[in-house]
């Protein structure tokens, strides 16, 4: 009987050694390093693109919309409505922290609440407009599985919409491949996966996504990217919530 | 019989005064008792009228919809197929029928946001069917064009908009997305709820059903009948027509609170009518008490002529009798008069209470009238003639029961 | 002359006991009636308010400042710093009968499958259970000092179908705007009949909520109950002293400014009820003038005859009025004996109607027993009410026989 526990804790630890034993050049700069990186990839520079975004609630239609979508930096971009016809003409618009929704028979832009769902999806306008991860939340590698590191992000302060976020990372491709958001209470609350990883931009990007809402049973959204090209520029007008009519 | 009320006539005429105080006492009694019953029925009528009115008699939703009440799920609605609205209104006892929306929103300026519940009604004789909540605007109109808007009085405030106002309403569609339309604020209204005029508004179907993606659908219609008791039989009628997946509820079904709270109120109400008639009985009890006792030594007399028992007996109630008809009947007349213009011009509390904010029943407000109930008059009339002639019996029980001798000398 | 007239007032009075018997009936039965009805009038008014204290409001709240005016968006950043210091502050103004810190925020329960928003109530319930009454009818066990159990409503059970022992989630936003989502357990459900509150209120230990909202000795109110209601003014008072003096941040309301939509609902529910007071008082009114009025009428002879023998107009009129003094007297007193046991009955017990078990669909929260509410001041209002008609009701009557022609008087006696 002792022989057999002490050979479960012997197995245990090697396993443990093998699969979470972390290389040392991943320390703290690294882990900030590849957040910035991550922060790139997910939130290109000066792009045009159009994707999908499809959500799933259990007892209820799946909720379909096609964008076409301008994006400058990470905090700026405006997504139009292609499909469904009922709300083609519709338009998102994200500037920093502010979110406006434009429609063609409403005379202004509308600025939506941070707390509300975005579209009806499991994505929560906050989670849109947060402009990338490294300003607001520490970066720190605890785990690798084979490539796969595990980023562990714990916020700087207390008025960011997650305490924490682990995030799942191809250290070859630089790009994530699942993230878990975590509640102050260390519970997590959403979960999102990354897949599809193209190279577009001199990047590789996770080009299709799900986000898991861990509240409702059933409940996700998958997002998939249909085009992403980059431009050379993008006219400044487009992301002025006074011109979203334009 | 003839005998006993000409004799009673007489003693009726010779006894001027005391006879008219008696009619005095039968006559405001019996007209404090009609009033106060027919203010109890009126305040019956006003729960039962306007609330019922306000929530309907009958309302329909879609089977799933109902299930999940609390939820408000509007992908569960019912579409208007041409004639849908037509054979409920052919319907026997059906008076009107309101196709409504009704759901949670964020009415949106440029400057503001207010939580809001949102009730979406048919702009065709829209004043008409809703005419408590009509006569409520204060400025501008009611519901006439396809994106007309209200808003009450502390809303508007709130939101700082008036009328000719553009105002855009967001909220989540009946796929689950978000979405906005604008309108324009048609009117301000001011109900006797403050939380009414701060949160609910009310706006054209069209508006909705653009807002919501629910074109020609709408979560409820409700039916109005022209005898709110009889929704429980007609329900089963109006189920029958009903397009596969809706059901018709009767408001004893959907409001079953309500059908307990008018059963107290009949409790309150009759406690309090009791206490009434209690009251008045005993002012005629006591008159007619005082009358007799008065006059014993009188009695006294006549059976000493020769008068029996039982004649003098039949002689008093007959008195009583005819005093108990007349004070009824003159009471009656103008107690019906009073009530009936106190209906047609109801007490406004909200002028005798000036801090008055109502109540959230429904579009119940502070006036209160009465009601002409036929049933309640004729409790009313027979209980003043009643107690006339119950409160002589005892006393002429007293005076048929002594010796000539004894009575006699009752008198001081 | 005038204790000599009240002399002979008074033995007219026990002279003719019939006849005062009689009109001392007419007293007694309209106080009795009066007594009744302003009580039950009073009862519904009180029922309602009673009740929102009961379950809701407490008689005073204590809240930060700024808080008031916002409520309705139940804010977290304007809370009240180390509650607890308050209490031990506040725990000794008189008519205090219990004090507790709660912290109030929105949120979400789920049952995993379904979600609904909620009232999220951080509370001591040990502390509460001498404050309201939501804890006296619960099904499961009593929420603990701490750790993820919540009490919810019946209705809301019935909604998530949950029952004590159920897994839920709560999801709230902490005073950062931080999501934060807690795994829980249904330690109870509640029941009040009042589907409104049900459905929307449920309960969860104050440390939890503070560790749910990431505010560390922190609440949002401080709820106070006093010995009676009563004494709702003097214990605001006393308390608004001790917080400008030790905590300037914090202000008190009462139950009044607390509610004050519900309060002029039972203020409007009260004014049409109301009016059934004043046909009773009315009537009761009439009935007694008319009664004296007969009374005397009858005397008419006698007043011949005192005249004869020499009393004035005045003195006639005089010994009438007391006459009707004494008798009003004497009867608003036997209305008071026979009053008191059914008021006494009403009071304590009230009616109690079974129907209303089923009437918790309401808008109002409502109770199964209709109480009567009789304060002193009515006891006095009826009695003066009688007091006033009797001797009213003597002075016209007894002015006309004075004027009388003592001739003509003294004919009416031999008609």
């Amino acid at each position: 009987m002792k022989k057999l526990l002490l050979f479960t804790v012997v197995m245990l630890l090697a396993a443990g050694a093998g699969l979470f034993a972390l290389d040392a050049k991943f320390d703290k700069a690294y882990a900030e390093k590849l957040l910035k990186t991550v922060d790139k990839s997910l939130y290109p520079q000066i792009f045009k693109s159009s994707l999908t975004m499809t959500t799933f609630r259990n007892g209820r239609e799946p909720l379909a919309y096609k964008y076409e979508i301008y994006s400058k930096g990470a905090d700026k971009s405006l997504m139009k409505i292609v499909s469904p016809a009922r709300d083609k003409g519709k338009k998102i618009l994200l500037n920093g922290d502010n979110l406006w929704m434009y429609m063609p028979d409403v005379s202004r832009p509308i600025r939506l609440s941070r707390k509300q769902a975005f579209m009806g999806s499991t994505f929560s306008n906050e989670d849109l407009a947060s402009s990338g991860w490294a300003d607001n939340y520490n970066a720190e590698i605890t785990q690798q599985k084979g490539t796969l590191i595990l980023l562990v992000l714990s916020a700087k302060n207390r008025e960011v919409a997650y305490a924490k976020i682990e995030m799942w990372i191809d250290d070859n491709a630089k790009v994530p491949t699942e993230a878990v958001y975590f509640g102050l209470s260390g519970k997590a609350i959403k979960k999102m996966e990354f897949s599809n990883p193209q190279t577009i931009g001199g990047l590789v990007r996770p080009l299709d996504m799900k986000m898991v809402d861990l509240i409702e049973e059933g409940a996700y959204t998958e997002v998939k990217m249909l085009t992403m090209e980059e431009l050379q520029s993008v006219p400044e007008y487009m992301f002025d919530q006074s011109q979203m009519g334009r | 019989m003839w005998m006993f009320l000409k004799l009673a006539y007489g003693n009726l005429i010779k006894n001027r005064r005391t006879s008219l105080t008696i009619l005095l006492v039968v006559f405001i009694c019996v007209f404090v008792m009609e009033f106060g019953v027919a203010f109890m029925d009126g305040f019956k009528q006003k729960i039962l009228g306007d609330y019922l009115n306000d929530t309907g008699h009958i309302n329909i939703y879609d089977s799933r919809f109902y299930k999940e009440m609390d939820f408000t799920m509007n992908e569960y609605n019912i579409e208007l197929k041409p004639g849908l609205i037509d054979s409920l209104k052919n319907q026997p006892g059906v008076a009107a029928v309101k196709p409504e929306i009704n759901f949670g929103a964020i009415a949106n300026t440029q400057t503001k946001n207010l939580d809001c519940m949102v009730t979406a009604i048919d702009a065709e004789s829209a004043a008409k069917k809703y005419a408590k909540l009509a006569a409520s605007v204060i400025k501008g109109g009611f519901i006439t064009k396809k994106d007309d808007i209200l808003v009450g009085v502390r809303g508007a405030a709130l939101l700082n908009v008036n009328v000719g106002d553009k105002l855009i309403i967001l909220s989540v569609d009946q796929f689950g997305s978000v979405n906005a339309a604008e309108g324009t604020i048609a009117g301000i209204f001011k109900t006797f709820s403050a939380q009414k005029d701060e949160r609910s508004v009310i706006c054209a179907l069209p508006l909705a059903q653009k807002l919501l993606g629910m074109d020609n659908r709408v979560t409820k219609i409700t039916v109005n009948l022209n005898d709110p008791l009889s929704a429980s039989g007609a329900s089963a009628a109006i189920g029958k027509i009903l397009p596969p997946g809706a059901v018709a509820v009767p408001w004893q079904t959907g409001q079953a609170f309500l059908v307990s709270y008018i059963k107290l109120l009949d409790v309150s109400g009759l406690f309090i009518c009791f206490l009434i008639i209690f009251g008045a009985s005993m002012g005629i009890i006591n008159s007619f008490l005082m009358n007799i006792m008065h006059r014993l030594p009188e009695f006294g007399a006549l059976r000493a002529m020769g008068l029996g028992k039982l004649q003098m007996f039949l002689m008093i109630i007959a008195e009583s009798f005819i005093l108990g008809v007349t004070g009824t009947v003159l009471a009656i007349i103008p107690g019906t008069a009073l009530v009936l213009y106190v209906q047609a011009h109801p007490f406004n509390y909200e002028r005798m209470f000036k801090t008055m904010q109502g109540t959230p029943l429904g579009g119940m407000d502070a006036s209160m009238g009465t009601v002409l109930v036929p049933l309640s008059i004729g409790v009313v009339i027979l209980t003043g003639i009643l107690i006339s002639v119950i409160a002589s019996s005892y006393p002429a029980w007293i005076a048929i029961s002594k010796k000539p001798s004894e009575i006699m000398r009752v008198l001081e | 002359m005038r204790t000599q007239l009240a002399g002979i007032a008074l033995r007219n009075v026990f002279k003719n006991k019939r006849r005062s018997i009689l009109n001392m009936m007419t007293f007694a039965v309209s106080v009795f009636v009066l007594l009744m009805g302003l009580g039950m009038v009073k009862g519904q008014f009180n029922a309602i308010y009673e009740r929102i204290i009961d379950l809701r409001t407490g008689h005073l709240k204590i809240y930060n400042k700024a808080y008031p005016a916002v409520k309705s968006t139940l804010p977290l950043d304007l809370a009240i710093d180390d509650p607890n210091a308050v209490v031990l502050a506040i725990k000794n103004v008189p008519h205090i009968k219990g004090a507790s810190p709660r912290l109030i925020h929105d949120g979400l329960i789920s049952n995993m499958k379904k979600k609904t928003g909620v009232l999220i109530n951080g509370v001591d319930e040990a502390a509460e259970k001498n404050i309201l009454t939501v804890y006296n009818n619960i099904e499961g066990s009593p929420l603990p000092v701490d750790g993820g159990q919540v009490l919810i409503g019946r209705a809301l059970a019935k909604i998530l179908d949950l029952k004590p022992g159920s897994p839920v989630l709560l999801f709230s936003q902490t005073v950062g705007n931080m999501n934060n989502l807690v795994d829980a357990g249904v330690s109870g459900v509640y029941s009040i009949g009042f589907d409104a509150m049900e459905k929307s209120e449920l309960y969860v230990p104050l440390a939890f909520a503070q560790r749910l909202c990431d505010m560390e000795n922190k609440a949002t109110e401080i709820i106070i109950r006093l010995d009676r209601t009563n004494s709702t003014a003097e214990a605001k008072t006393a308390v608004a002293a001790i917080l400008a003096a030790k905590f300037p941040g914090l202000t008190v309301v009462d139950w009044k400014e607390e509610n004050a939509d519900l309060f002029e609902l039972a203020k409007a529910k009260m004014s049409s009820i109301g009016t059934f007071a004043g046909i009773l008082l009315f009537l009761s009114f009439f009935i007694i003038v008319n009664t004296m009025t007969m009374s005397v009428f009858e005397r008419t002879p006698e007043v011949g005859t005192l005249r004869a023998i020499g009393f004035d107009r005045k003195n006639v009129r005089d010994m009438f009025m007391m006459e009707g003094f004494f008798l009003s007297i004497f009867g608003v007193l036997l209305g008071y004996v026979l009053a008191a046991p059914f008021i006494y009955y009403l009071n304590v017990h009230g009616l109690v109607l079974d129907v209303m078990k089923v009437a918790s669909n309401s808008n109002m929260p409502m109770t199964d027993v209709l109480k009567a509410y009789n304060t002193p001041s009515d006891w006095i209002m009826s009695g003066l009410v009688c007091i006033i008609a009797g001797v009213l009701g003597s002075y016209f009557p007894a002015k006309m026989a004075s004027d009388t022609n003592i001739v003509k008087a003294l004919q009416r006696g031999v008609r």
